[in-house]
């Protein structure tokens, strides 16, 4: 009776396993699939229409009031504010809307209309710890990425220098500028993030490349109470990109000192104490748990600078509410947001999100719905109460790469030669890909750097991507694959048949693209394999060069993602692994991976080189041409379509909302970057 | 009896000890852990992650530690009632569970009184007019219901009710009642996303409650003591639920010990399906992410449970069927 039912645990333990062996279907889809059966708008980029495509986020924004008037002639006389925050004033319970406002708050123009206050933003996501929809607009950043990542704006800075060698980044914070509990927001938050948080070997035992330059960790220089000075070793130009996304991807470049000192040992004698009591072991457990500003936040109480601040966290959802301290304000001197706040539901799976969506039941969804979904979702626009737009998704969502550094000696040596990286790109048909995947909605292209970019040279999106079977087969004649086996398919130098492995995670539009490729790759005699694998595997097999074909989506084309990346997208060491040893060893200054050849050392000393200048300065764009003409031209990645477009629900009565036909991804910030605050609800 | 009862919970805790161990290894056997998978979640949406970083958040999420090492720390603190805490939501494992069971037992109850209430009457009606039209139609719904994916069904119906009713699909409150407090109109929000998964975890539990009732039942109505009593003119509903339904619901009641985790899991295919707030969807998605104190203390919890409730429904017989009693004596 025992054993029957140890065996009865274990069994459903082992079911349990398998469910996440067998994972991914239940994750979002955040590169969203493809846009099949769907859309036939094409995109319109004039600019009298609106919403609009040529929306850019620079003209909305105006760093002070004096700014603004000085820009347009007009004034901002006086301050308003929402009127629950009104009644609290008229209460007592809030200093009047002067006192919490920094003396120059930031200014942003409603792209419509100037708007109402009111209304709740409802989103829904099926995972719990990722970034979805609205809830990235409430991130406040030291400085802000327009929606096209090329510019950098102010935000909770109001202006920044960079020096001319590169080295030097200056910070311009606002006079009177409050975290959402009121305590004043200065230069100390962000010394205090950065000497007591990065520094601290307990908090961060291990310190931020990002914030490295030549092998040494940036300086820290408190100027007065509102400015801050940061300096690199080398030229670091590229970082000012950095600190508008994400910050680095440490979310804040900055902590409530006062609040969080209660948790530190270094302000705390009884800082362990105070953990053990909140069930901790150590003081930087708690710590780490009360500076969390993630997805994963979880401390109400923590002092916050954005728009929306966490109020109530449950296992089946989380809502935010108005920052009464938020440091922007309308053309009116209207105190933004516009809305109330945001409630985010966690569905439990995709497929039911998708009905909800339909049925109205969230005010913006973008993750869960795809081009398939676009007939379903016009159907229903109006008992839904929704409109739909259509945004880009701007990269290729499936590229392929071949392995350079793949262990296998013979396919290495093929793989490495760049006449045979060329014809297999070119007898791949493109043009069939976009209609029968992507219901003709996307646009044939290499793997380049996105038009928006200021280096961008149109041929790239042409480099060696014309579908020429014959030309394709003459080149592989060329290059020592001329045999043929009884079957048709080339044999390798050494007598044995060239099979080439696909290794990719099943996702969105990648098996129907790779089925074609396939076909196309066999029909000039290479034999295509197709395998799709978990995604861990994926990862396990990509990171240690096993594969002889990844395949991945690439959304890092931007430019200031390009810049904030620093040399992770559009390079060998991406997710498609086409070089990553040669890529460890540059990482490593030599000390893991392998030695890459001479021209491929020249161009990872070319983007550090790169990465030093300062944007659309004459040498960075002769530069960055200089080498994504080398890379486009070498077809390390092999590209199928891209700019693809992508349905995108919103409330029919949201206003200011500028998505049809912009970017809206992960490198875009979401809806962050389209100054989110003056959306309203116009009822 | 007590003796009995204190070799039991013996047992008991033995098996426990034993779940608890397969558990944990168990979570932790697929390659990578939390961390990996939220790496992976972040390269997907397009964020790199620098190595430097991982090392970082491992020590954060104390995932440094060797696996024993883990597994000890967490039995420690489970012997004084902490459980944890959960990687991806950042909150304490125990606060989590706490929060779903209450609306897990809510959807959970509902199903077991339709499960019992439709399933114990058809399944006496259809034992005693075997053959009958009804008999035959009560037959065939139940194949269906037990043959049907609870998915599917799931699915097909919350289609269905939005569209004939415009109910709102998925979960157990619209959204704008989601974050709101309890009040009326939350409750009659809720009641109208009630019975979607009522009916849905229903159908299948009732199917098989009327087959075994008929089944049993049937065998007893023919037996001796049952054409006995008629003859001596016992009237004939009294004589039916004072002996036979009494013995037929024995089978019925041995399996109550089975209902207790499901109860408090609520269905987990149909939790998911249906976006509902039970605590088996908080354990799929624990073990998706491999957020393995949250996966390890909700396991052990529900075997907890399950054991538990093999000892209800242990008690129960010893003390509705005087022939186990009885056995038990003679030992």
């Amino acid at each position: 009776m025992l054993h029957r039912r140890l065996l009865t645990f274990a069994l459903i333990a082992l079911v349990a396993t398998a469910k996440v062996f067998g994972g991914g279907e239940a994750e979002p889809e955040e590169a969203a699939a493809g846009a099949g059966g769907a859309a036939q708008q094409a995109l319109t980029a004039t600019g009298d229409q609106w919403p609009n495509a040529a929306f850019k986020t620079g003209d909305f924004v105006y760093a002070t009031p004096a700014d603004y008037t000085s820009a347009t002639g007009n004034e901002i006389t006086s301050y308003q504010e929402a009127p629950e925050l009104a009644a609290m004033v008229a209460a007592g319970e809030l200093p009047p809307v002067e006192q919490r406002l920094p003396e120059e708050p930031l200014v942003l123009v409603p792209m419509e209309k100037v708007g109402q206050y009111g209304g709740t933003m409802r989103v829904g996501s099926v995972g719990v710890s990722g970034w979805t929809d609205f809830t990235d607009s409430r991130w406040a950043g030291l400085l802000r990425s327009s929606s096209d990542t090329a510019q950098v704006l102010p935000f909770l800075a109001k202006g920044y220098e960079l020096s001319a060698d590169g080295r030097t980044i200056t910070l311009h914070f606002r006079e009177g500028h409050k975290w959402s509990d009121g305590s004043p927001f200065t230069v100390d938050d962000v010394l205090f993030w950065w000497e007591d948080q990065i520094l601290n070997d307990e908090l961060t035992p291990t310190k931020p490349a990002g914030w490295m330059s030549g092998g040494e960790l940036a300086e820290f220089e408190r100027v007065d109470d509102t400015t801050l000075r940061i300096r690199f070793a080398e030229s670091n130009a590229a970082k000012l990109f950095d600190l508008a996304h994400y910050n680095g991807k440490q979310m804040q470049a900055f902590q409530p000192a006062e609040y969080m000192k209660t948790w530190h040992i270094d302000y705390n004698p009884d800082a362990n104490a105070v953990a053990k009591q909140e069930g901790y072991d150590n003081w930087w457990e708690a710590f780490n748990f009360h500076k969390e500003m993630r997805p994963q936040q979880a401390d109400t109480e923590l002092p916050q600078v954005g728009a929306w601040i966490l109020d109530t966290v449950a296992t089946s959802h989380k809502t935010w509410v108005r920052n009464p301290y938020y440091h922007a304000v309308d053309t009116a001197g209207n105190q933004l947001p516009y809305i109330d706040g945001i409630t985010r539901s966690f569905a439990g799976d995709a497929e039911t999100l998708k009905l909800q969506v339909v049925a109205g039941e969230f005010d913006l969804n973008w993750r869960e719905v795809s081009g398939d979904d676009y007939p379903l979702l016009l159907q229903n626009q109006e008992s839904g109460g929704y409109r739909v737009d259509l945004v880009k998704y701007p990269g290729h969502l499936v590229h392929v790469g071949f392995n350079q550094n793949s262990k296998d000696p013979a396919k290495r040596e093929i793989f490495q030669n760049v006449e045979f990286r060329r014809a297999m790109s070119m007898a791949i048909n493109r043009d069939e890909i976009n209609d029968i995947v992507f219901a003709g909605q996307g646009t044939p292209s290499a793997v380049t750097p996105d038009p928006s970019v200021g280096f961008y040279k149109p041929e790239w999106q042409n480099a060696w991507v014309e579908f020429d079977p014959d030309r394709a087969n003459s080149l592989l004649d060329e290059i020592g694959l001329a045999e043929r086996d009884d079957r048709g398919f080339r044999l390798r130098p050494d007598g044995e048949r060239l099979v080439v492995i696909i290794e990719y995670q099943e996702r969105g539009p990648r098996t129907p693209t790779l089925e074609l490729i396939k076909e196309y790759w066999d029909a000039v005699g290479v034999q295509t394999e197709l395998r799709p694998v978990e995604r861990m595997l994926y990862f396990t097999r990509t990171d240690n060069s096993e594969h002889d074909v990844g395949v991945w989506h690439m959304g890092g084309v931007l430019e200031g993602r390009i810049l904030a990346s620093k040399n992770l997208t559009l390079n060998f060491g991406s997710d498609t692994a086409v070089g990553q040893e040669w890529f460890n060893w540059w990482q490593s200054q030599g000390q893991s991976g392998e030695e890459p050849p001479e021209e491929v050392k020249w161009w990872f000393e070319g983007l550090d080189e790169f990465f030093g200048l300062e944007q659309g300065s004459p040498e960075y764009i002769a530069l960055g041409q200089e080498l994504f003409d080398w890379f486009t031209d070498q077809v390390h990645l092999i590209g199928t379509v891209n700019q693809i477009q992508q349905p995108f629900v919103v409330n029919s009565d949201l206003t200011n909302v500028p998505l049809d036909g912009g970017v809206y991804t992960f490198e875009s910030l979401y809806t962050q970057s389209y100054l989110s605050e003056v959306w309203f609800f116009d009822n | 009896m007590l003796p009995y009862i204190a070799r039991r919970t013996g047992y008991m805790l033995v098996v426990l000890f034993a779940t608890a161990t397969v558990s944990f290894v168990l979570i932790e056997l697929p390659p990578g852990d939390y961390l990996a998978s939220y790496i992976m979640q972040l390269r997907e949406t397009g964020a790199d992650v620098s190595k430097a970083e991982i090392a970082s958040l491992e020590k954060q999420y104390g995932l440094d530690l060797p696996l024993h090492r883990r597994y000890l720390k967490w039995l420690g603190d489970i012997v004084q009632g902490n459980f944890g805490r959960s990687f991806e939501w950042n909150r304490p494992v125990g606060e989590l569970l706490a929060e779903r069971l209450p609306l897990t037992i809510i959807i959970s109850s509902f199903s077991m009184v339709f499960i019992y209430g439709v399933g114990v009457p058809i399944g006496i009606y259809s034992a005693l007019n075997q053959y009958s039209v009804r008999d035959h139609v009560f037959t065939f719904l139940g194949v269906i219901g037990l043959a049907t994916p609870n998915f599917l069904l799931a699915l097909i119906l919350m289609f269905g009710f939005f569209s004939w009713f415009g109910w709102s699909p998925g979960g157990l409150f619209s959204p704008e009642y989601e974050a709101a407090a309890w009040s009326l109109a939350k409750f009659l929000d809720m009641l109208k996303h009630l019975p979607v998964p009522v009916i849905v975890i229903g159908t299948a539990g009732t199917a098989g409650v009327i087959r075994v009732m008929r089944g049993v039942l049937l065998d007893e109505v023919r037996k001796q003591y049952v054409i006995t009593a008629r003859a001596k003119g016992v009237i004939e509903r009294k004589l039916l639920f004072k002996y036979p339904v009494r013995v037929a619901i024995n089978p019925i009641v041995s399996t109550i010990g089975w209902v207790l985790p499901a109860v408090v899991s609520g269905s987990t295919i149909t939790s998911i399906v249906l976006g509902l707030p039970t605590t088996g969807a908080l354990l799929f998605g624990a073990l998706i992410s491999q957020d393995t104190y949250l996966a390890g203390s909700a396991v052990l919890f529900l075997s907890f449970l399950t054991i538990l409730g093999m000892f209800i429904s242990d008690m129960l017989l010893l003390w509705l069927d005087p022939r186990i009693r009885y056995e038990n004596q003679a030992k």
